[in-house]
């Protein structure tokens, strides 16, 4: 199975946004960043959209599948 | 100089759902044990005030769950959470299920009426019992499943 890959720490890190700080913008839980940070966790089309959002950006630029 | 607490500040202030979730399971632990504490007791043929005062006890832990679920701001639960509490539940049922089983096939086994008598003294410590463990359970296969604490750690 692909493995999931994001860019969302670096988009992150570009606009110095904490964990909470995004979790509370898209209306998740800080835990469910972190997951999604680490590759764990594969987000609801919704929360990747509102995530891309957030960063101006499409999703297929902050998501992508390894192969 | 003493810092106040102020009691609003701290109804204010949002419980993270993990919080939550560990304050529920060490409460659902301590109704259990206390149900453990009294079917012995009545078990041993302990004193009325004795029972009364655990039975009150039990009474207690539950209200005190119900006011830090009502009063407190407990953080809303998101995809995530709300897909793990559905595996939780899923897991617990899969092993409150099992768990029957296996007491129904070893009492069919050694043919013994109960090990235990089930009698109207009794019932309430028996319900609370298969209660506690159920709901002791539940959320704390959610705290094992949801995360480990190296993700509660300081925010990147």
């Amino acid at each position: 199975m692909p493995e999931l890959k994001t860019k969302l720490k670096e988009y992150r890190a570009k606009l110095d946004m904490k964990q909470g700080e995004l979790a509370d913008r898209v209306g998740v839980r800080r835990e469910t960043i972190i997951r999604l940070e680490k590759g764990l966790y594969n987000p609801s089309l919704k929360l990747a959209m509102d995530i891309a959002a957030v960063f101006g950006v499409t999703v297929e630029e902050l998501f992508s599948f390894d192969d | 100089m003493k810092k106040q607490i102020n009691i609003k500040e701290i109804l204010k202030n949002k419980v993270s759902l993990r919080n939550a979730y560990k304050f529920r399971f060490c409460a659902w632990a301590a109704v259990f044990l206390c149900s453990e504490i009294l079917l012995m007791l009545q078990n041993f043929g302990a004193g009325i005030v004795a029972i009364n005062i655990i039975r009150l006890l039990i009474c207690m832990i539950i209200i005190s769950m119900f006011a830090f679920s009502i009063k407190l701001n407990i953080e809303n639960s998101d995809e995530l959470s709300n897909m793990n509490t559905l595996k939780a539940n899923m897991l617990t049922a899969k092993i409150i299920f099992s768990l029957l089983i296996c007491s129904a096939i070893i009492i069919y086994v050694f043919n013994k009426t109960i090990f235990l008598t089930i009698s109207p003294d009794t019932l309430f410590g028996w319900i609370m019992l298969i209660v506690s463990v159920y709901y002791a359970l539940q959320n704390g296969l959610f705290l094992a499943i949801d995360g480990s604490e190296e993700d509660e750690a300081g925010d990147e």
